[in-house]
């Protein structure tokens, strides 16, 4: 019940009145009589026969209260909203993957769609109908509409996503409607139940659904042996669910998942002797559940793929050792007369010494280049040498370059090289398109440069030669220059649906191609030339990045999509459904306002009852 | 005598009837009650077998010469009874009511000019507190009646009654020589009950007539009320209370006082005492016609 003037209730201040009448009136009237004898025999009569005798001297007052609070009550104007079909409807369809759940071979979007028509035939003929979809995205299917055959034609075009509902953002949508005509009503119809739904009227479209599902997979290294583990569900009833495992192609043992209804349980493939893998996916095993997208799930190794280091260097030890707490990385040290490589490395660390040419496939690092190579290490790579400073006894002091960029603050990261010294270093002067990071006397003695991708970091000193390697933050400089210098094509193995894909490409990567595998048996692939790529994979899945570098050389990286956050759980329970609001302000279509019932005679009918009731009680106590 | 006590028309009604006394009653001589004793009337009673000492006057010559043995007849003896009336005087019973008091003297007069009309004496007594004071002494005779009942004029009713001590106490309760009424509301904590098996041990014939007003009967008040009772010496009287009065109260009274008229009731059927209990609304002739006659006192 709403209240039309809720300051009408302050009507409920007479009770107070009330009270003090029956406190204030005299309590009892003198009556002579012959003899209380009779009277006092009686007593015992009445304690014997009326045992509710408290309750019906109260029986006034208790009426007298409930007619002022019916007197309040038609003050403060009470009404009713009727869930009539009249009034402008705004729907917000859930287009989430949870609502792709088969009953009867109808999913629940369908049966949803089906509803949403139905109404939209019954509001369009009075008033106007909003279909909002609430997928990875919330738009607008139909705005305002007053024509229930566009809907139903717009319904019928629409597909179910396998993304989460973005309802925050659905709302947010509704609250411009509202904005507009703040009587319609709010309908959701989605999967779920809520304890409170506020305003929004929700129609739960699942039904006697069962799933069977995947929850999670996992791969974790234990005594240098991989152990999987999958975390099994089923939804809907109590299942024995048999779980197939394929480790890089080959077929594993299946193990059977015990899963109580709602339940979870956990499988795990512990003693399979694998100490490296590429792929691992697990399926599940002749179920035919309602719900298909989360019987697969695959997991790719990271560390399968590490990155290559070429290290050149007459003493390569403080680099060496501070690259390998980097990360995962092979790092190769050409050794004796062997060339140093210009081709297949992700990163080229050159240590007192110039490349013959220069790597285009991967980042370079050059440290205390020699003097002697002045000319060419100022012509391919634009750095100009002067005098060496220092005569190896006297200290100079390193201070930071005080940059504002993202690579500043990538490699500065946790960097303080104020109580650093050098005692011989190269002064440089000229430097074009490099940013300086630390600088010895105003001078910068390291330096990135990132040209189309090609990243470059010069050290101006040589390590041997500065207090530096035995610094704190230096495994923390290098871990940082590594980080800057070498990037991954894709940051994780596994993303969810909806969820953006950054793809980074090599640094003269000529070409990449994404090839998708769909969970449904389908493929696609698509190429692009523009890096970074930025994707969002909309089907559950497959990835895999090809890219083609200039030196001819072929990079694969893969990745799986997933169902996102908790489709696969059905029957979800949640507690509260924040409903759009109606914006300050906001206008009144009077042509759509939302039916209601005034109970004002309804309370006017009862009071005259009450009334009634309330003389008889008096009558009956005075005669 | 007093015109609003008892007027011409009743007297003359009044002359036609007569009270009845239980044959076993002793009395005086010179009455108009036949008793069960034998004496010079004229109205045959039995025979008897002669004894020395006998008059021979009495002896039935006729049965003689059939029989050949001598029998005197036997004839029923009259006698003058006291009809004795204990008038409850207190406040009870006037002061709500004045038409209550007002019956009762009526009831007692009357009863006391149908005693004189038989050649019987009359007594009547009036209770106030715990004494039972003579209204006229002992009367006799028509005459003596008007004057003694004129005093009922200015009778007060006042304070309250101890029916017990009044007569236990009273100089001269009887004997087997007549009638006794008592006359009252009979709602007192006094244990009444043991005047009249006193009025019995003295072989009296007892009745009891209760004097009720409409109020007591069906008394109309709702709420919360104050009961002061017309016998309280001050509004702390112990006998004053409160209640919230509602119809449910007022179905406990009825019930209440039902009860305890039955109890009066049965008390007075087991020792063969005669009751009646009337409201003062009712005309007097009807208790003395209707109600009297139908439990025997008056003929």
């Amino acid at each position: 019940m709403s209240l039309a003037l809720p300051l009408g209730l302050l009507g409920l201040l007479s009770i107070v009145g009330l009270v003090l009448i029956y406190i204030l009136k005299p309590k009892y009237q003198d009556k002579k009589v012959a003899s209380t004898y009779v009277w006092k025999l009686s007593l015992k009569y009445a304690k014997r026969k009326v045992p509710w005798q408290w309750l019906r001297n109260s029986l006034l007052f208790l009426i007298q209260l409930l007619i002022f609070v019916i007197i309040a009550l038609m003050m403060a104007g009470p009404f009713f909203y009727l869930s009539t079909t009249q009034g402008e409807k705004i729907v917000i369809l859930d287009a989430s993957a949870s609502m792709l759940a088969e009953d009867g071979g109808r999913t629940r979007f369908d049966r949803a769609k089906s509803e949403i028509g139905s109404l939209a035939d019954v509001t369009t003929q009075n008033d106007r109908f909003t279909v909002i979809l609430a997928g990875e995205d919330a738009t607008f299917l139909i705005r305002r509409s007053d024509s229930a055959g566009f809907v139903r034609q717009k319904l019928s075009e629409t597909e179910c996503t396998l993304s989460e509902p973005d309802l925050p953002a659905a709302m947010a949508l509704a609250e411009q409607v509202l904005s507009e005509n703040p009587n319609a009503e709010v309908h959701l119809f989605t999967d779920a139940e809520y304890e409170d739904s506020g305003r929004v009227t929700v129609h739960n479209m699942s039904g006697s659904e069962w799933n069977a599902a995947i929850l999670n997979f996992t791969a974790s290294r234990v005594n240098g042996q991989y152990v999987f583990t999958a975390q099994i569900a089923s939804y809907g009833r109590a299942a024995e669910i048999a779980v197939n495992l394929n480790v890089d192609g080959r077929a594993r043992l299946p193990k059977l998942a015990m899963c109580e209804q709602d339940g979870t349980a956990t499988v795990v493939w512990d003693s399979l002797n694998i100490a490296e893998y590429e792929s691992a996916d697990v399926h599940l095993q002749g179920i035919r559940d309602s719900f298909v997208y989360d019987n697969d799930y695959s997991l790719f190794n990271p560390s399968a793929d590490p990155f290559r280091i070429q290290l050149v260097s007459s003493n390569p030890g403080f680099l060496q050792g501070a690259l390998s707490a980097a990360g995962s990385c092979d790092i190769v040290v050409p050794e004796g007369e062997t060339p140093a490589s210009t081709s297949g490395f992700d990163l080229y660390v050159f240590d007192g010494t110039l490349p013959d040419e220069i790597p285009t496939d991967g980042a370079v690092w050059l440290i205390a280049p020699p003097q002697q190579d002045a000319a060419r290490l100022d012509a391919e790579w634009g750095i100009g040498m002067s005098v060496v400073r220092g005569n190896g006894k006297d200290r100079y002091y390193f201070s930071p370059a005080g940059g504002t960029s993202e690579i500043y603050r990538t490699v500065m990261r946790a960097v303080d090289p104020r109580t650093t010294f050098v005692t011989e270093y190269s002064r440089l002067i000229s430097y074009d398109g490099y940013e300086s990071m630390i600088l010895c006397e105003d001078s910068p003695v390291l330096l990135t440069r990132n040209d189309g991708g090609l990243k470059t970091v010069v050290f101006a000193f040589d390590l041997h030669k500065s207090d530096l390697p035995i610094h704190y933050y230096y495994p923390l400089l290098i871990s940082n220059l590594y980080r800057y210098s070498i990037v991954r094509t894709v940051e994780r193995a596994e993303y969810a649906v909806g969820e953006a894909v950054q793809l980074n490409a090599k640094p003269n990567a000529l070409q990449m191609t994404v090839s998708a595998s769909f969970a449904d048996g389908t493929e696609s692939e698509e190429q692009y030339s523009e890096y970074p790529v930025l994707l969002t994979p909309e089907r559950l899945g497959e990835y895999t990045v090809t890219q083609t570098l200039g030196s001819a050389r072929t990079v694969t990286d893969r990745f799986y999509v997933r169902l996102a956050g908790d489709e696969s759980v059905f029957g979800k329970k949640l507690a509260l459904l924040t409903g759009p609001v109606t914006p300050p302000g906001a206008g009144t279509d009077t042509n759509v306002n939302r039916d209601t019932l005034d109970v004002f005679v309804y309370l006017g009918a009862a009071l005259l009852v009450i009334v009634c009731v309330e003389w008889g009680l008096q009558y009956r106590e005075q005669f | 005598m007093g015109a609003g006590i008892i007027d011409d028309n009743f007297l003359n009604r009044l002359e036609r009837a007569s009270l009845y006394v239980r044959k076993n009653m002793q009395g005086f001589f010179g009455g108009n009650h036949q008793t069960r004793f034998y004496g010079s009337t004229v109205e045959f009673a039995d025979y008897r077998e002669y004894m020395l000492g006998d008059d021979i006057r009495r002896i039935d010559w006729n049965l003689f010469s059939r029989f050949e043995r001598y029998f005197i007849r036997l004839f029923v003896d009259e006698r003058q009874m006291h009809i004795q009336t204990f008038l409850d005087c207190s406040a009870s019973m006037q002061k709500t009511d004045p038409d209550k008091a007002l019956y009762a003297m009526r009831v007692a007069a009357a009863l006391g000019y149908l005693a004189v009309l038989n050649m019987d004496r009359t007594s009547i007594r009036l209770i106030k507190g715990c004494v039972a004071e003579d209204l006229c002494g002992t009367i006799t005779g028509k005459n003596a009646f008007f004057r003694g009942i004129s005093k009922l004029d200015d009778l007060q009713f006042k304070g309250d009654c101890d029916l017990e001590s009044a007569i236990i106490r009273c100089p001269n309760p009887g004997t087997n020589n007549g009638l006794t009424v008592i006359i009252s509301d009979f709602m007192t904590e006094s244990n009444w009950k043991k005047a009249v098996d006193y009025l019995l041990f003295h072989k009296r014939q007892v009745m009891l007539i209760q004097v009720l007003s409409p109020s007591d009967v069906d008394p109309i008040c709702n709420g919360r009320v104050r009961f002061v009772d017309s016998e309280a010496e001050n509004p702390m009287d112990e006998r004053n209370f409160k209640m919230k009065v509602t119809r449910a109260h007022l179905q406990a009274y009825r019930e209440a006082l039902a009860d305890f008229i039955g109890d009066i009731k049965r008390f007075c059927a087991s020792r063969e005492v005669d009751f009646i209990s009337v409201t003062s609304d009712e005309p007097v002739e009807k208790l003395l016609f209707e109600r009297m006659s139908k439990v025997g006192t008056v003929k």
